[in-house]
């Protein structure tokens, strides 16, 4: 078997990109789900913080944004208040593809949690 | 003072944005700055240290700029890579060459330049068409991706079956049909000379419209010495392709054969060409005067040690690629389903 040596510091820096990637798909959920109602960006990613849901407003906002191009989100610019702001929402499409997500999710933790169970069992 | 910051983080961003997109991008950036420097004041802080926070957690715009886009932000991806590398390569061989021998004798033959002149030319020559290929091959590959696609086109749509492996590698490398025309062309130069050396059969000249005679294209105060070592490397290259042929294999030993032929006829046409003039001087001249772009004093034979010598370095440089698929290919597969030789460098 070969041992590999990775410094701590390194080893870190690998969890940490590995965090990212499993969160990477987990934002989307988050978001299609919290969108129900119509929000602005700045507002979901303080819900989504508060939710314990970690998420840069860089990353968030390219993502909204994404979205609403591939028609998950529907967006509308608001123009009453002081600034221009942009709310989205959920859009139909959305909601099935967020049914669809949250199943996939489901059952892959549940899964998972079976075969890491089993495994810390043994 | 804020604003400023802030219209020279959005131009910094938009630097990166294609202009269809400018307008849109702007929008969006200029919108999310906004509510999180609002909410910011509203917590309290003053407004140009809350533009720059906010600018800080935005971080830098070139990558916040690319994000929002969906346009690939490398040159060439994994799916073009391989067959990119691969044609660079093929092109390369075959351009690179190509260049060097047509400066070389456009340099020497037309120009009237000095050896070590037209070999600086070549290597200018192959540096810049070098530069010139890279730069369009990469281009055209660059814009094949962003048209056609990050995955390129293959036969099953797609996906990866065993119909996209290589052909499988032939039973020989060496057919009938590849040694053939050496040897039928070698037979042809091998009865030619003897028929010029024991009948003294030469060329028709026409002197005037009506006087013909005939003239030896060979030199006949060529040495007999000379004339045995001739038909020495005639032979020797009637038993190359022969011993290819029944090796069936660019073998250690088949290419070794060919190299040392091919620099044996490269260093007879040399020692030749310092010493003794292997055509006919009455047929050089007459060569001479009919030359009308290339007169050097010594056309014919410089034509003939041209001709010579690409001959030469075109069969060891078959001979050498023949050696390199054998080694890819070939050696170590003996056994099995392959038709291997029997490796002949132990």
């Amino acid at each position: 078997m070969t041992h590999y040596s990775v410094s701590m510091n390194e080893s870190d820096a690998l969890v940490q990109s590995q965090f990212q990637e499993i969160r990477r798909g987990s934002i989307v959920i988050a978001v299609l789900s919290l969108m129900q109602s119509p929000q602005y960006g700045y507002a979901l990613l303080e819900e989504l913080n508060d939710a314990g849901i970690e998420v840069e407003a860089n990353t968030l906002y390219p993502l909204l944004r994404r979205l609403e191009k591939q028609g998950w989100l529907s967006a509308e610019w608001t123009t009453d208040e002081a600034r221009p702001r942009k709310y989205y929402r959920t859009s139909d499409e959305g909601k099935r593809a967020l049914g669809l997500l949250t199943d996939e999710w489901r059952m892959l933790t549940d899964r998972l949690m079976r075969l890491v169970g089993d495994r810390s069992e043994t | 003072m804020t604003t400023m910051l802030k219209e020279r983080y959005i131009a910094a961003a938009l630097d990166h944005v294609p202009a269809e997109q400018r307008d849109e991008v702007r929008a969006e950036i200029r919108a999310a700055i906004d509510e999180m420097v609002d909410q910011r004041i509203e917590a309290g802080e003053p407004g140009d240290i809350a533009t720059e926070h906010v600018l800080n957690e935005l971080g830098d715009p070139a990558k916040l700029a690319a994000s929002y886009q969906d346009r690939p932000r490398y040159l060439i991806g994994p799916g073009w890579y391989p067959a990119y590398i691969a044609f660079l390569k093929m092109i390369l061989g075959i351009v690179l060459p190509l260049i060097v021998v047509v400066t070389l004798l456009v340099g020497l033959a037309v120009d009237d330049k000095s050896l070590s002149g037209a070999i600086g030319d070549a290597v200018g020559a192959v540096f810049t068409t070098a530069l010139q290929v890279g730069f369009w091959v990469t281009l055209g590959f660059a814009v094949a991706e962003r048209v056609v696609g990050p995955e390129m086109p293959s036969k099953n749509e797609g996906r990866w079956t065993v119909a996209d492996l290589p052909e499988a590698p032939k039973a020989r490398q060496i057919t009938l049909g590849g040694v053939l025309p050496d040897i039928i062309a070698m037979i042809v130069v091998a009865v030619l000379a003897l028929l010029q050396s024991a009948k003294g059969i030469g060329i028709i000249v026409r002197s005037g419209p009506e006087s013909a005679m005939e003239l030896p294209l060979i030199n006949p105060d060529l040495g007999l010495g000379w004339q045995i070592v001739f038909f020495a490397l005639v032979a020797l290259s009637i038993v190359g392709p022969i011993a290819r042929y029944v090796t069936g294999f660019w073998t250690r030993r088949v290419v070794l054969l060919e190299l040392a032929d091919s620099a044996l006829w490269i260093a007879y046409i040399l020692i030749l060409a310092v010493s003794v003039p292997i055509v006919n001087p009455e047929f050089a001249e007459r060569v001479d005067e009919g030359a009308t772009w290339w007169k050097t004093g010594d056309t014919a034979n410089i034509a003939i040690a041209i001709v010579v010598i690409l001959i030469s370095v075109q069969t060891a440089w078959e001979a050498w690629q023949g050696y390199r698929e054998y080694r890819r290919v070939y050696e170590g597969t003996s056994g099995g389903h392959l038709t291997a030789p029997a490796s002949d460098d132990g």
